[in-house]
């Protein structure tokens, strides 16, 4: 399982938000820390580095806002190897903007809590249970 | 190609020539009258050039001996005015009167009188009636007449002009003249449509007090009697030199010039300088234009005028005046002041000029020699040389000077006419040019339609698009029957567009966009143009857009159900069944009205929405769906506040209205994230007023317009993901229209008399009116 594995949730739909962190948390045992906009997302990274990264694509009807964060991040030091996995509903359109990023996963919604933990624990080199 | 169009429409661009005709019309007048004007001096000049007469003209205008042939002849221009004959006769009587007491043997004035009036030759001899005058051509008649005993007038000077030759007579009293005397003339001349007469006074002095008068009375007596002999072949004597050398003392015309305002007089000038000059001219002023002509003899020695005019005439070494034939003079124009002397400053000139001449010039044959700027033919006579020059320069320049401009202008603006017609020709058929590319380059078919529908013209593109080359069918052959209903439904009226299907037999249906709209052809009232566009491609390009957006909004509560299901499931569910069981059950309510509207948004097009009127408490119905939004709206963690009443009955159809409800609420709900949500009912007596009222971020005033069109989901300054289609609104619209009522957006602004801008506002109302119906 995740033994604890901290993430940060990046998701502007507060129901999807809340469903998939309960979730996680409940039933996976993830630690997830909620961020509904950018801004939220850097306070928590302030508060420490996750280990997972989980990113809704496309905020706000902002195509590219996501993406060049994560540019920016990967140019950070502590986040330069973090894992991330994109999710989005626009999967064709985002996923040759996702390529770009190293050690990074896309994963195209609708899809079920066995999907996206499955993504999450290969981008944390563990094996599959 | 398309011609056939424009052309069975009979078509063709009007070139109007204004310009071109404005130019045009005085030209052609101009040239009318020139023709007329040339031929009448042509007919002059082959009078004068009639073999009869020795020594034939060089030029119209000046050659005196000539002139002179014509002396004979009756005054060319017959009077149109008889009152100006009346006021000539007049003067000739008065005249005639006052010398019919000097000679008895003076024919009656009648008969002067008849003769001056003859108008022809035939006149002439009936007047005369004397059988023997019937043989003698009209030139020598007045030759004739001049012999006739007692008979004072001589044909004395011809002259002529643009208006016609014109006669003068001189009128000798027998007795002669006293010193200081006077000779008449009386001058008939032809202006215009007046016949000019002048009695004139030329009074007899000397020019050069060095010459002895016996030899200026010879001299003149020479001229003037023997003018008419020295032209005419056959010699005739003149009266006798004692009678006239009684009157004659001293010798001098007088001259008169023009008055400014252009009038023509003549005089007749003699010269008898006994230097070896004769300067013979005769001037006549035209609008302050000189013009001579004259005669001049240089260092001719003679021993008489007689003789001198006899070797004029008839030839010298030379040849005599018969050699000019084809001499042309270009004659400078001289303005001479008013009142100045014709002979001093003529002779001065001539004087001078002549001097010049080379000595080697003065032999040989014919010559061209220079006086002034002026060139003089000249043939020796008598040991000197005689010339002929004439100037009337400078009318004739006009003249021609003004046929020169008028022809230029006429050929500009024949030029000009035939390149703007060509150019607008060309511009016509650039444009048909282009016309016809666009059309038959158009992505489509076109064609002309008649009011009954028949094809009257139509491109390559619209046959082949019809499948029938040959000949098109009218719109019922070509398009489905659904789409020629819906094409006679609209074209009665103006222009329409549709989605329609053309027929093709044994082949399926293509779909088109029919776009048609009235053109007005001559002759056809009610014809339209139409277009047919393959909308396949089309059709396929939308549909996919909208499928596009269609699995995106569905992918949201989609996502929602599938992880809420998984939740189902885990260990610890079951506690919390109704937690994740109400959090199921709306986001299946959400499913299924965005499934609900695209159903509804697939039936709006296809048929009209037909409403079923049952007595409807409306109350009840808002009640209905307030109820299951008040979940949602607790969920969000917004107000929901209500103020219905507890009945409002209309007569409509609940199911539209449940809709049209449910939708306001839903969009609402979609874009207020805090505050909340309000709806109120109000009855209006004719009508029931649906208010839904939110705190959200509001529509900006730029974009009201567009709030219930299709697929809009709100501004990007709102910056809200959210879910749906943007078919709410454009449905509830619909829906509200179809049940006779309205729908339209308001702003609520936080402070109501501040702008309406995006400080300002503080949410959305939507507002419903409903008709009670009944």
């Amino acid at each position: 399982m995740a033994d604890g594995a901290k993430v940060l949730l990046l998701e502007d739909d507060e129901f999807h938000r809340d469903l998939l962190a309960q979730g996680l948390e409940e039933y996976y045992d993830y630690q997830v820390d909620r961020a509904e906009t950018i801004a939220e997302a850097e306070e928590v990274l302030k508060a420490g580095t996750p280990d997972l990264l989980v990113l809704d694509c496309v905020l706000a009807d902002d195509r590219f806002q996501v993406i060049e964060w994560v540019r920016g991040l990967r140019k950070r030091p502590k986040l330069a190897d973090t894992p991330i996995l994109f999710v989005t509903a626009f999967y064709r359109e985002m996923k040759e903007q996702v390529e770009s990023i190293p050690r990074s996963s896309i994963l195209e919604k609708p899809f079920t809590f066995e999907d996206v933990t499955q993504k999450m624990r290969e981008l944390l080199g563990q094996k599959p249970s | 190609m398309f011609e056939s169009l424009t052309h069975s429409f009979g078509r063709q661009p009007k070139l109007p020539f204004y310009l071109g005709w404005i130019l045009l019309i005085p030209v052609l007048i101009f040239s009318v009258w020139l023709l007329w004007a040339f031929n009448s001096s042509l007919r002059f000049r082959d009078r004068l050039f009639e073999k009869e007469y020795e020594g034939s003209l060089s030029t119209e205008l000046g050659l005196l001996v000539a002139l002179t042939s014509e002396a004979s002849q009756r005054v060319e221009a017959r009077p149109t005015s008889s009152q100006a004959i009346q006021r000539a006769l007049k003067a000739v009587r008065e005249e005639l009167s006052g010398l019919s007491a000097i000679s008895p043997s003076r024919p009656s004035i009648a008969e002067v009188i008849d003769l001056a009036t003859a108008e022809s030759e035939e006149d002439l001899r009936r007047l005369l009636a004397d059988p023997k005058l019937s043989d003698i051509p009209l030139s020598r008649l007045g030759l004739e007449l001049g012999t006739r005993p007692g008979f004072p007038a001589y044909p004395f000077l011809q002259s002529t002009g643009s208006q016609g030759p014109a006669t003068s007579f001189v009128f000798i009293p027998a007795s002669g003249v006293q010193d200081g005397g006077a000779i008449r003339t009386l001058s008939l001349s032809r202006r215009r449509d007046l016949v000019f007469s002048r009695l004139a006074e030329l009074k007899l002095r000397p020019l050069f007090t060095d010459i002895d008068s016996e030899s200026i009375v010879q001299a003149y007596y020479i001229a003037c009697s023997d003018f008419v002999r020295m032209v005419f072949p056959r010699p005739m004597p003149g009266p006798s030199f004692s009678a006239f050398r009684s009157f004659v003392d001293r010798t001098y015309f007088r001259e008169t010039l023009a008055s400014k305002d252009g009038l023509r007089e003549s005089a007749l000038y003699l010269d008898v300088t006994g230097s070896g000059f004769v300067i013979t001219h005769s001037a006549f002023v035209h609008n302050e234009t000189v013009g001579l002509c004259g005669l001049l003899a240089v260092d001719v020695k003679i021993q008489s005028l007689a003789d001198f005019w006899q070797q004029v005439t008839l030839g010298g070494e030379g040849g005599g005046l018969r050699d000019f034939s084809s001499a042309t003079l270009v004659l400078p124009e001289r303005r001479i002041e008013s009142g100045s002397s014709f002979s001093e400053a003529l002779r001065t000139e001539i004087e001078a000029e002549v001097k010049e001449w080379p000595a080697e010039d003065l032999q040989g044959g014919i010559k061209r020699m220079n006086l002034g700027s002026t060139k003089v033919f000249t043939v020796p006579i008598g040991g000197g040389r005689v010339g002929l020059f004439s100037f009337n320069e400078a009318a004739t320049r006009r003249k021609y000077f003004l046929i020169l401009v008028f022809g230029a202008l006429s050929i500009i603006s024949f030029v000009i006419m035939v390149a703007y017609s060509a150019s607008r020709q060309r511009a016509a058929a650039e444009a048909e040019q282009l016309q016809n590319e666009i059309l038959e380059n158009l992505h489509g078919g076109f064609a002309i339609v008649d009011r009954a529908g028949n094809i009257r013209g139509a491109t390559e593109r619209f046959r082949m698009m019809v499948g029938n080359p040959a000949g098109v069918p009218p719109v019922e052959g070509f398009l489905s029957r659904e789409s020629t209903t819906e094409y006679r439904k609209l074209a009665s009226g103006e222009s329409f567009s549709f989605a329609g299907n053309l027929h093709r037999p044994g082949r399926a249906d293509e779909p088109v966009i029919v776009a048609s709209a009235p053109v007005s052809l001559p002759g056809e009232p009610g014809a339209r143009m139409l277009i047919l566009i393959p909308s396949r491609e089309l059709e396929v390009t939308i549909a996919g857009k909208f499928l596009n957006v269609f699995s995106h909004a569905l992918k949201s509560p989609v996502h929602s159900i599938l992880l809420i299901a998984d939740l189902f499931r885990r260990r610890n569910a079951l506690p919390r069944f109704d937690e994740y069981y109400s959090q199921l059950y709306r986001k299946v309510q959400e499913f299924r009205t965005l499934t609900d509207n695209v159903l509804r948004f697939s039936a709006l097009d296809v048929k009209a929405i037909q409403p079923e009127r049952n007595s409807v408490n409306v109350a009840r119905v808002l009640r209905q769906v307030l109820s299951s939004a008040r979940e949602r709206a607790r969920a969000r963690g917004l107000a929901l506040h209500e103020s219905i009443p507890a009945s409002l009955q209309s007569c409509t159809d609940s199911q539209l209205l449940v809709v049209v409800v449910n939708n306001l609420v839903d969009n609402a709900l979609k874009y207020t994230n805090n505050g909340h949500i309000a709806v109120h009912a109000v009855d209006l007596l004719t009508r029931i007023q649906i208010t839904v009222e939110d705190s959200g971020p509001g529509v900006p005033a730029s974009e009201r317009d567009s709030v219930f069109d299709l697929f809009v989901q709100g501004s990007s300054a709102t910056r809200v993901a959210h879910e749906g289609l943007g078919l709410g609104l454009h449905i509830s619209r619909r829906y509200m229209e179809a049940l006779g009522g309205t729908l339209r957006y308001e702003p609520i602004l936080r402070d109501p008399r501040g702008p309406d801008d995006e400080t300002n506002l503080a949410g959305s109302r939507l507002v419903a009116e409903l008709p009670k119906g009944g």
